[in-house]
């Protein structure tokens, strides 16, 4: 539909892509080989004599000259192969895989969450300004978004896990029971419910706020006024004509999370146990393990590209001004 | 009753309103609540306090008995010797190896083991033995995809994976030796132990079998198996193993030890191993647990044979995942990314056990997160409580702490406070062979001792182990042979410490670094390279973030004598900057002290343990030949009065000599629902006969 509109923004834009791309490739190696450390001796384990150490050298390519590891990176990464693991001694792509799951379920439910949660939220309280519903949801806004989702996590847990025993305190799945089938499912879905909610709450204070701010700036627009003028009720004015134009921002931030969704939710995952992909990058930053923060680090940054790229063209798309600057 | 309310009604009483009977009903609900909740559980404390009560007892009559007869004894034995009135009504005693309970160096604690036979929380969880059913671990440890104990002395490793092993020899918390897949401990008297020390005969467990071994196939553990594992696994990975390397005639190029000599049983099965030594070595039995000699099996690594030369990678050592012990490998990654999970193993040798169907473990790197799931219920077990959460859990009579001596990596650990002897940037070739120069601040014993002193380790202990642990008294671990109480380590004293600093040429006009006013200043300080004014500062290496609380009171105290003491955390490549490039001024490790001075002290002052390869120990760059000769003629004495005169001449020399600062000992904290009973805490295999009422 964008493609028929202005193909010239559409290509531009992901003409932009390619070179982005490359760049955070280039930077990521570079500073991942100026880290100081032995990857060698790290990869060798515990306990290596220096033959070891020089063989592992060899066979990780570390003896060469640094462009020709960095063009066998490319070549390598082009063929989707992101190394090996120094710690876990299995292929990066595998360490990322097991672990992408969990993390796109718990940042995936809480986006969603915390989307439709927040444009509700932010529809009622700008129907009526300054109102008590209005202030009551700006107020707890405020209040969820000032707080740290660490200490959230660990007043949920605290409540809702110890006192009322409502869901279990960390894991993703049960330990004792190897459920199978729709059985499996609630038991994750279980475990979700709280790490999702916390991970929610902050993001939809944000979402109340934006749709809120938004939705009042367009509903003092002429174009508004002349939807009433003609005759039409003040519901359908607001949902036909300022909404849509007070998403706008809205995308903009629910974009830019979308490219988040992969990098996992570092303290919020930490403190449920949650296995996800935020533990297993400071796990790896632990360790020192670099090709496996190399690897997470493209991940996320080629996410974060392409939801940027998606959200440009889904708000070229609701508003083709944008594409036409 | 219409009536009665119309009269009441005329009389102006008109009762309360249903807002009134509301507010009524939940000031009372809550009040009920309240009360409730405070009176729950008085049964269980009372009895809790009655199965302490009775434990204590046990153990007072136990410590008389020693106090008699230089032992522990049965509970006929105490009943007899009148130091029990009658039979305990809850617990049962267990008789350890039979070793001394005191004399010199011996740790007294160890060599009996009281069990509660109570069904019932708050005294260990239950008397009949249940079977079946899935330990739940909560692990310290992230990393747990090398599982194999015999090539790694990772405390990640040991932690997740020992239960899948068995060593010849077990130990208990002191270090006693017991038959595990030997049949007996080797003595002189036995004649497993011939030439001073020198040769040591095993003869093995027949029908042990491997995980691998089938009804059709059967596989029992033979001699080569042993053979195999000290040629290509122990002997080549594991750091503390690798002490015997050299008297074992070992080629770390072939991976093969001359000096091993395997006979087979009939079969294949069982049979006797000889470990012929150069020259006497003593600590040889501290060595042969599951934590430092986990059994593999033979030729099990494609490629590679027993006696043929050969080294596999420590990824190939890795890749075999079978060992004899009570728990098989079952998977890692599932069910969820993370988790490791072992099951029972069916033919296990001693029979009835394991009594638990499998262990899942599960890691809670985070603190925060391991208490919460033991306090919800998520598991079972936790290998390390938090320091901050040990006195809740213990107070909660629906828990049971332990504290053990015992890390996953090695046992009877010590927090040191490491001084940089040598000047920074000098090569590992000239520290070790001594022509290195001298640190120019703590190159000067006396500034040594004035750090020493200015260090208020009780106030390290409380405020950064929340009180875990001791002080340490000596420079070796207090839990094992050899540590001498006689020779006091420097006290605190802030004044000796100041006196110290002044008379070393620290006294000049006080400076401003940072907030901190009051640093020290050189004033005719005997080394020409430094000039009247120069600060006292001394830079700190933080290798990990564990050490941060601990980290912090060493900086307070130092600034109160006036050093300025910059810090850097650097987890990555501080084990470099340390022992390659010598760029550090303090740093601090928790060094394992193993079972015997000579498996995890020694390395921390011997000239050979000045490397940059392998597992590198000697941190200070410590270099004193009289020491390394106590360590190597002990290690070669049966006598154990002349080897504990070895090991108090090497104290001697080394609290003269201040290379560290020995800060404190660290026991770990296990903690675990009294649903469960029967753990074995300091040993890797401390499920084996652990079982759990749900």
């Amino acid at each position: 539909m964008l493609w028929a509109v202005n193909r010239r923004y559409v290509v531009r834009r992901l003409l932009q892509v390619v070179p982005t791309v490359l760049g955070i490739v280039t930077l990521s190696f570079a500073l991942v080989h100026l880290t100081p450390g032995d990857p060698a001796r790290e990869f060798a384990g515990e306990g290596a004599d220096q033959a070891q150490i020089d063989a592992a050298r060899s066979y990780l390519g570390l003896d060469r000259p640094v462009p020709e590891q960095f063009t066998t990176y490319l070549r390598h990464l082009l063929h989707g192969d992101l190394g090996t693991s120094y710690a876990q001694r299995m292929p990066v792509t595998e360490v990322i895989g097991i672990r992408l799951s969990a993390t796109l379920l718990l940042t995936g439910t809480a986006l969603v969450v915390s989307t439709v949660a927040g444009v509700g939220f932010g529809v009622l309280a700008a129907r009526r300004p300054l109102r008590w519903l209005d202030n009551a949801v700006s107020t707890a806004s405020l209040l969820v978004y000032s707080l740290p989702a660490f200490w959230l996590a660990q007043l949920a847990i605290m409540a809702l896990a110890l006192k009322v025993h409502l869901f279990p305190a960390g894991g993703m799945t049960d330990a004792r029971e190897a459920y199978t089938g729709l059985a499996a499912a609630r038991d994750i879905a279980h475990h979700l419910a709280l790490p999702a909610l916390v991970l929610a709450l902050s993001e939809t204070a944000l979402v109340v706020r934006v749709t809120r701010a938004g939705l009042l700036q367009q509903a003092g627009q002429e174009y508004v006024r002349s939807a009433r003028a003609k005759g039409l009720p003040q519901e359908q004015a607001v949902a036909r004509h300022a909404l849509p134009n007070a998403l706008l921002p809205v995308l903009t931030i629910v974009g830019s999370r979308v490219g988040y969704l992969v990098s996992g939710a570092v303290l919020v995952e930490s403190v449920f146990g949650w296995p996800g992909l935020g533990k297993a990058l400071v796990d790896a930053a632990q360790a020192g393990d670099h090709p496996v923060i190399l690897g997470m680090v493209l991940l996320v940054s080629a996410t974060v590209v392409t939801a940027n790229l998606a959200t440009d063209m889904a708000c070229a798309w609701i508003d083709p001004r944008i594409a036409a600057r | 009753m219409i009536s009665r309310i119309g009269e009441m009604k005329g009389r102006g009483q008109e009762g309360f309103t249903l807002i009134e009977l509301l507010v009524v009903i939940i000031i009372l609900g809550v009040l009920s609540a309240v009360v409730v909740f405070a009176v729950q559980g008085t049964g269980d404390k009372g009895s809790s306090a009655a199965y302490a009560t009775d434990a204590k007892t046990v153990r007072t009559a136990e410590e008389a008995f020693c106090a008699n007869k230089g032992r522990y004894g049965t509970e006929d034995e105490l009943l007899s010797g009148k130091l029990l009135s009658s039979k305990s009504d809850y617990h049962a005693i267990t008789l350890g190896s039979g070793g001394p309970c005191t004399g010199a160096g011996v740790a007294s604690q160890s060599s009996y083991q009281i069990t509660c036979n109570v069904v019932e929380a708050g005294c260990g969880g239950g008397g009949a033995v249940a079977t079946g059913g899935t330990l739940v671990v909560g692990e310290t440890f992230s990393s747990n995809t090398t599982t194999n104990v015999a090539s790694s002395t990772g405390g990640g490793t040991h932690a997740w994976w020992e239960g899948m092993y068995n060593g010849l020899i077990a130990l208990d918390e002191a270090g006693n030796p017991s038959p595990e897949l030997a049949t007996v401990v080797p003595t002189v008297a036995n004649g497993g132990i011939t030439n001073g020390g020198a040769t040591y005969t095993l003869t093995l467990r027949q029908n042990v079998q491997w995980h691998d071994s089938t009804v059709a196939v059967p596989h029992y553990l033979d001699a080569d198996d042993v053979k195999f594992t000290f040629e290509k696994v122990l002997l080549k990975y594991h750091a503390r193993a690798r002490n015997m390397a050299t008297p074992l005639g070992y080629n770390a190029t072939t991976c093969l030890a001359a000096n091993i000599v395997a006979t087979n049983g009939a079969g294949s099965n069982g049979g006797t191993v000889v470990f012929n030594f150069t020259a006497p070595y003593i600590p040889f039995l501290k060595q042969l647990n599951v934590t430092e000699g986990a059994i593999n099996p033979g030729n099990s690594i494609p490629g590679f044979t027993v006696g043929v030369a050969g080294c596999p990678t420590q990824a190939n050592t890795d890749a075999v995942k079978v060992g004899t012990g009570p728990f098989k490998f079952s998977s890692i990654n599932s069910p969820s990314a993370g988790d490791g999970k072992v099951v029972k193993n069916p033919n296990y040798w001693k029979p009835g056990l394991p009594y638990l169907d499998g262990i899942l473990m599960r890691p809670y790197t985070a603190d925060a997160a391991r208490t919460t799931a033991l306090q919800s219920g998520a598991v079972d077990f936790v290998w390390d409580v938090p320091n901050p959460d040990v006195a809740s859990f213990t107070a909660s009579s629906s828990f049971k702490t332990v504290a053990t001596q015992s890390l996953g990596g090695g046992p009877n650990s010590v927090d040191q406070v490491i001084f940089n002897l040598k000047a920074s940037g000098s090569s590992v070739a000239t520290v070790a062979d001594g022509t290195a120069a001298d640190h120019p601040i703590l190159g000067d014993v006396n500034v040594r001792k004035a750090i020493f002193q200015a260090l208020n380790r009780d106030q390290y202990l409380n405020t950064g182990r929340n009180g875990i642990g001791s002080v340490s008294k000596s420079p070796i671990s207090s839990q094992i042979f050899g540590a001498e109480t006689d020779i006091p380590l420097p006290a605190f004293s802030v004044s000796a410490a100041d006196a110290l600093l002044d008379a070393a040429g620290w006294n000049g006009p006080r400076t401003t670094i940072g907030t901190q006013t009051n640093v020290r200043t050189a004033l005719g300080h005997p080394n020409p390279a430094i000039a009247d004014g120069t600060a006292l500062t001394i830079r700190f290496l933080q290798g990990s973030t564990t050490f941060d609380a601990r980290v912090a009171v060493i900086k307070s105290n130092l600034a109160t004598v006036g050093i300025n003491m910059p810090v850097t955390v650097n987890t990555t490549t501080a084990t470099t900057q340390v022992f390659t490039n010598r760029d550090f001024d303090l740093y601090i490790l928790n060094y394992a002290n193993g079972y015997d001075p000579h498996i995890g002290v020694r390395r921390q002052y011997a000239i050979d343990q000045i490397s940059t390869t392998g597992t590198p120990n000697n941190a200070a760059g410590y270099r004193n030949v009289a020491v390394d000769a106590d360590f190597d003629t002990a290690a070669q004495t049966l006598d154990t009065t002349t080897r504990y005169n070895l090991y108090h001449d090497f104290q001697t020399r080394v609290v003269a000599d201040l290379p560290y600062v020995w800060m404190i000992e660290t026991p770990n904290v296990r903690g675990y629902t009294t649903q469960c009973k029967g753990f074995v805490v300091w040993t890797g295999l401390f499920a084996e006969s652990a079982s759990c009422h749900r």
